[in-house]
């Protein structure tokens, strides 16, 4: 449905003065995507993740035929962004992230609705039906006869996505959608992107966000971006099992005395395995917070504590997040 | 070809929902057209350019309503098209399935209508007040208009492609309306110039299009002006396939750079 081969992009980013023996200024550029080369399957929902610059919003421009690619190409519903970019137009539905000036600030919200269902296509005839669909999906049906200056910034985001959902597309391209949306909006528009866009009509859809949970509620397959390289693209729970070794026990004990303490911090400082936390607010009723990551290190501090009669208040068991294999991820590229 | 036309009506509904809703600004826009129609009759009635008369075989006042009323047209007209490419939206038209053509030419339907009013508001005041006589040729007024906009549209889309590359300051508009207002025939023929300056308006579509449309409005059919109306067509021929190019070439760019959406 959507491949990218070799996709790159590169920004020139201004002038660098170079001192030698005769002063010249080079041109100074950033790889926005590097050899970028993905599949993303029908009906697939499909996350891109990165931090700020990684290159996301730049990939979903180029797929959207917005950006023309330095190397390399991309096919959208079976056509090529280079050679056939109108029927790739024809395929698609975007949010950009940054796209709520693009609607008329005079005009209410239908009448915007309006506007962009002539451009993309929406027959005359089932227009005023789609607008009030799309207006109810997105929740603002109430206030379509508003003027788009009034909207709020969460009421301008569920405008764009109305517009998104408009022609009804097979492919549907959202970048940070949930964006400045309160968490009862979000939490809807997310269940309309997976229940009813993606399983329900099929659609295929690229999702960009910095939400991980939402990426990992949402997504069958994630990208991790990173100044333009894809780092990994996998199913949300292997990404995780990257970090698996850093699965870890979170105990709190009570009664345990201020100089098995000190000595607590001396093993822990001697055991590189082994993180400890002391809540220092509770420092005087002895509650100590410990993170271990493996069992024999659990079995040893277990041992040294029992010198004490102390007593487990909580113990569980710490999955990795996809924060954690995100933040590994990015920290052992850089 | 039905969905385009749709498109273009779109455009304009759009544009005149937009325009009609700032209603102080629509009040000022009918004054300022009524006052400057009023001043420049006040003024062609009371003056005297016997090279008009000599040249256009009408009178001052004629002379300089039509001049007026047709300059505001052309203004727009080289102008539409940078008004259009807003950063603001220009993605947002540019990724839906619209295409160029269309977008351009919804974008300058509204200017065009709105300015065909200001046109017939500016000749109105003359005929009902200050007693000018037209004797319209509408073939032939219709046929110089479709030239002459479409001439300066073709200068507006390649002043609006150097305008998404540079984000401010459009030299070629600056120069056409500059030039127009000054050798473009507007305000007073070029005769009246000296003699080097004279040469200037015969390389200027504008001037052809001034002489053209004087000529249609007094009665004059298409084979009175075929010369001028030749030329008119010709620059069109050039200009509008280069403006068009130009802008293609310039939206291009600037989606490899990178800097379709900057200011």
């Amino acid at each position: 449905m959507i491949e990218t081969i070799d996709l790159t992009k590169i920004f020139n980013i201004g002038r660098k003065r170079v001192l030698s023996r005769q002063s010249y200024a080079a041109i100074q550029s950033v790889k926005a995507l590097d050899h970028v080369n993905l599949e993303v399957q029908q009906g697939e929902l499909f996350g891109l993740l990165g931090p700020n610059g990684a290159g996301k919003t730049t990939l979903i421009k180029v797929l959207s035929t917005l950006l023309i690619p330095d190397e390399g190409t991309a096919r959208v519903n079976g056509f090529d962004i280079m050679k056939d970019p109108s029927s790739v137009r024809n395929s698609i539905g975007t949010l950009f992230s940054v796209g709520d000036k693009s609607f008329f600030w005079r005009l209410n919200g239908r009448r915007n609705l309006e506007f962009y269902a002539s451009m993309y296509n929406v027959p005359r005839n089932k227009r005023r039906e789609r607008i009030q669909q799309v207006l109810e999906i997105v929740g603002l049906s109430q206030e379509s006869s508003l003027v788009y200056q009034r909207y709020s910034l969460g009421m301008k985001r569920k405008l764009m996505f109305a517009r998104t959902l408009l022609s009804d597309p097979p492919i549907l391209f959202l970048d940070e959608p949930t964006a400045n949306l309160d968490p009862i909006s979000a939490r809807s528009m997310r269940s309309y992107i997976k229940s009813k866009l993606n399983r329900e009509l099929g659609r295929t859809i690229i999702f960009t966000t910095h939400n991980l949970e939402e990426a990992s509620e949402l997504c069958d397959r994630i990208c991790v971006l990173h100044k333009g390289h894809v780092l990994v693209c996998d199913k949300p729970d292997a990404i995780k099992g990257i970090i698996k070794e850093r699965r870890s026990f979170e105990i709190t004990v009570k009664n345990v005395t201020a100089s098995r303490i000190e000595q607590l911090k001396q093993l822990i400082t001697e055991a590189a395995n082994i993180t400890c936390e002391i809540d220092r607010n509770n420092c005087d009723r002895h509650v100590v917070q410990l993170r271990v990551d493996d069992l024999d290190s659990l079995r040893a501090i277990f041992g040294f504590l029992s010198q004490d009669a102390f007593e487990i208040v909580d113990l569980s068991y710490k999955r990795p997040t996809l924060e954690e294999a995100f933040i590994y991820l990015i920290q052992k590229e850089d | 070809m039905f969905k385009e036309l749709d498109k273009i009506y779109c455009f304009i509904k759009k544009d005149i929902a937009s325009w009609s809703s700032y209603k102080t600004n629509v009040i000022l826009i009918v004054l300022n057209t009524v006052f400057g129609a009023l001043s420049y009759a006040f003024w062609g009635a009371n003056a005297e350019m016997s090279i008009v008369t000599q040249l256009y075989r009408m009178p001052v006042l004629g002379y300089l309503l039509i001049g007026m009323a047709f300059s505001t047209y052309i203004s727009q007209s080289l102008n539409v098209v940078q008004k259009a490419s807003s950063p603001w939206w220009l993605e947002e038209v540019l990724v839906s399935p619209t295409r160029l053509i269309t977008f351009i030419i919804g974008s300058a339907a509204w200017p065009l209508i709105f300015n065909s009013i200001v046109v017939l508001t500016y000749l109105g005041i003359g005929i009902l007040f200050f007693g000018l006589v037209l004797n319209v040729n509408i073939l032939a007024t219709l046929i110089v208009l479709i030239l002459g906009v479409a001439s300066s549209v073709g200068f507006s889309m390649i002043g609006a492609g150097i305008l998404i590359i540079v984000k401010q300051g459009d030299p070629v508009s600056w120069f056409m309306q500059i030039f127009t207002q000054l050798f473009g025939n507007v305000l007073f023929p070029p005769e009246v110039m000296p003699y080097p300056l004279r040469i200037i308006p015969y390389f200027l579509p504008q001037f052809y299009f001034f002489k053209c449309i004087r000529l249609a409005l007094t009665g004059f059919g298409i084979e009175s002006m075929i010369q001028d109306l030749a030329i008119l067509l010709l620059s069109c021929i050039v200009i509008l396939p280069v403006g068009y190019k130009v802008y293609e070439s310039c939206l291009a760019s600037a989606k490899k750079k990178g800097t379709l959406s900057w200011f």
